[in-house]
């Protein structure tokens, strides 16, 4: 509910309180008083109680912070009062002098009751047609009873005094209404604002990151190529000695891996931090054969001494549309991911299997290994950045979370199911297109 | 990497503001028997390029006054059709599909692995 709603909420509620209590009261006082005076001063009182009530209440709600729109409103209800104080007075000073019969006061009381329903149910015609009940029934029986009389005098009276509370409350109702739309807006432009701000300031924030992570990625590549060839022109120059006897074999491999660690973390991070901002671009791709070079990549890279890798798929060719250079990025993360998760190298235990298949529209590709798993209670934590259960220095915990990234650029998902204590990681790609009409490459 | 082949001598461009990196490449393709000539930026790349003597180029990307990208742009198409173009950098944003367009042969990522670098340029010279 708006700022708007819920203060003309407050005002229909107060205005309707004191304007049942006021027809209720006079009706009341009518009967069960005889004396003039006594009428006037039970009248005063209940009137004033009535409006103090309503006012100590208005006061209490939450509109009272509100300064201007606060000052519309009390004009408002100073209209509503004089209304009411008007029929008020005609009901109980003016009706008893005009002889009305049972008939012409349940009249008057039918009327307090329908314009009472009336607000209840009309709250944004509520002035209008209290007005009109409240100066047409007086008036009515004014005619009927005594023309040219007393009842005259004061009816007319009542017409033009309540014909300019009508022009009145019009105007200040559309000013009121105008002044909160008016208001609204603004609120929702506000808001606007400052959402669009935290957007612009996390952009710029993001911005700087990919900048920050890309000119320290140029920073360290750039003299880690120098010690890269360098070391492998050492390499070269001391084969023909033998320095396996100084040990310095050793030390070069040592630096060599260290070289190739402190480049994949440089390019992990890149990575990791310009993909989002990439604008990539996809085309159709072999599946089947994308599949095979990753497994051919692991082949070679692994020598067949960590573990057993097999690919299962369909004989028939499936087209994707995809990115090949990042979904290889991806698989090769997924599948590096099952390769470090054996303990040892028991090519005979070990697998790793990566099978795919289509269903209808989609691309299922699963990777599975028979490592030691991942713990229940970090199964939510694994795709986070730089999450990981690896030793310190082992890995930078942005694999899962760069192949995340890549399928769901990708419009698909990456889930981890954990079967028969298997770790099952599988990617479901949405696919439009396939064909059968040529023979398998696997 | 291996040792250095018997054949005829290639004459490899070496493009990179970084004179550290130009003198690393330098030393490992000259190990291999190869030529090479070194500049810092696209323009000077465009000048020695000019009397097509040059088989190889191994460009970085980025550069000050004319990049990789703009050197391969300004370059004689006719010169591109003779040259085998390698582009190396050490940013991983760099467009591969539009170098490519525009005649990259191969794109390599810093920090280079000197053996794949000879292992490719050994392939170019077993084409032509």
């Amino acid at each position: 509910m708006s700022n708007y709603e819920i203060e003309k909420q407050y005002l229909d509620m107060t205005s309707t309180i004191v304007f049942i209590g006021g027809t209720i009261a006079s009706t009341f006082i009518y009967f069960a008083t005889k004396s003039e005076i006594e009428n006037l001063i039970v009248w005063l009182i209940t009137i004033i109680s009535c409006y103090t009530i309503a006012f100590v209440y208005w006061n209490y709600s939450k509109i009272k912070s509100n300064k201007d729109p606060a000052t519309i409103i009390t004009t408002y209800w100073f209209l509503i009062a004089c209304c009411d104080l008007n029929w008020s007075y005609i009901t109980m000073f003016h009706l008893p002098k005009l002889n009305l019969d049972s008939v012409a006061l349940i009249c008057v009381f039918v009327c307090g009751i329908s314009s009472t329903i009336m607000l209840l149910y009309l709250p944004a015609r509520r002035m209008t047609n209290s007005l009109i009940l409240c100066t047409t029934v007086p008036f009515s029986l004014g005619i009927l009873n005594s023309p040219f009389s007393f009842s005259w005098y004061l009816a007319g009276l009542t017409v033009i005094y309540t014909t300019t509370i009508i022009i009145c409350a019009n105007t200040v109702q559309k000013i009121y209404i105008s002044e909160f739309k008016e208001k609204e807006k603004n609120l929702s432009l506000v808001e606007e604002i400052q959402s669009k701000t935290i957007d612009v300031i996390a952009n710029a924030k993001s911005t700087m990151l990919v900048d920050i992570a890309s000119g320290m990625a140029h920073e360290i590549n750039n003299p880690l190529t120098t010690v890269a060839i360098h070391l492998e022109i050492l390499e070269h120059k001391f084969k023909s000695l033998d320095i396996e006897k100084t040990g310095l074999n050793k030390s070069i491999a040592s630096i060599k891996k260290s070289v190739s660690r402190i480049s994949e973390i440089t390019g992990n991070l890149s990575y990791f931090f310009s993909s989002s901002s990439n604008e990539i671009h996809f085309q159709k791709e072999d599946l089947n054969a994308l599949i095979k070079d990753v497994y051919v990549y692991f082949y070679r890279k692994t020598g067949g001494q960590i573990a057993q890798l097999a690919i299962e798929g369909p004989s028939e060719k499936i087209l994707l549309t995809c990115n090949k250079k990042e979904l290889t990025h991806a698989l090769k993360h997924l599948i590096n991911n099952s390769i470090e998760a054996f303990e040892t190298n028991d090519t005979i235990r070990n697998q790793v299997q990566i099978s795919y298949r289509l269903d209808k529209e989609t691309i299922y590709i699963c990777i599975k290994d028979n490592g030691k798993g991942i713990p229940k209670h970090i199964t939510d934590q694994i795709m986070h950045p730089f999450f990981t259960t690896k030793e310190v220095g082992k890995g930078l915990g942005l694999g899962l979370s760069i192949a995340n990234s890549i399928i769901r650029n990708h419009n698909g998902s990456l889930k981890l199911n954990i079967e028969n204590q298997k770790t099952v990681f599988t990617i479901q790609l949405p696919n439009k297109e396939r064909h059968n009409d040529q023979p398998s490459i696997s | 990497m291996t040792n250095p082949p018997s054949h005829k001598k290639l004459n490899i461009l070496i493009v990179d503001d970084e004179e550290e990196i130009c003198f690393a490449l330098q030393e490992i393709l000259e190990i291999q028997g190869w030529q090479t000539q070194v500049c810092h930026n696209g323009f000077d790349a465009l000048a020695i390029t000019k009397d097509n003597s040059v088989d190889i180029v191994i460009s970085d990307i980025r550069m000050p006054k004319c990049t990789g990208y703009d050197f391969l742009e300004k370059l004689d198409p006719e010169l591109k059709e003779k040259m085998d173009i390698v582009m190396i950098s050490a940013y991983s944003d760099y467009d591969e599909e539009q170098l490519k367009k525009v005649g990259a042969s191969k794109l390599l990522p810093k920090p280079l692995n000197g053996s794949h670098l000879i292992n490719y340029i050994n392939s170019v010279q077993l084409k032509k």
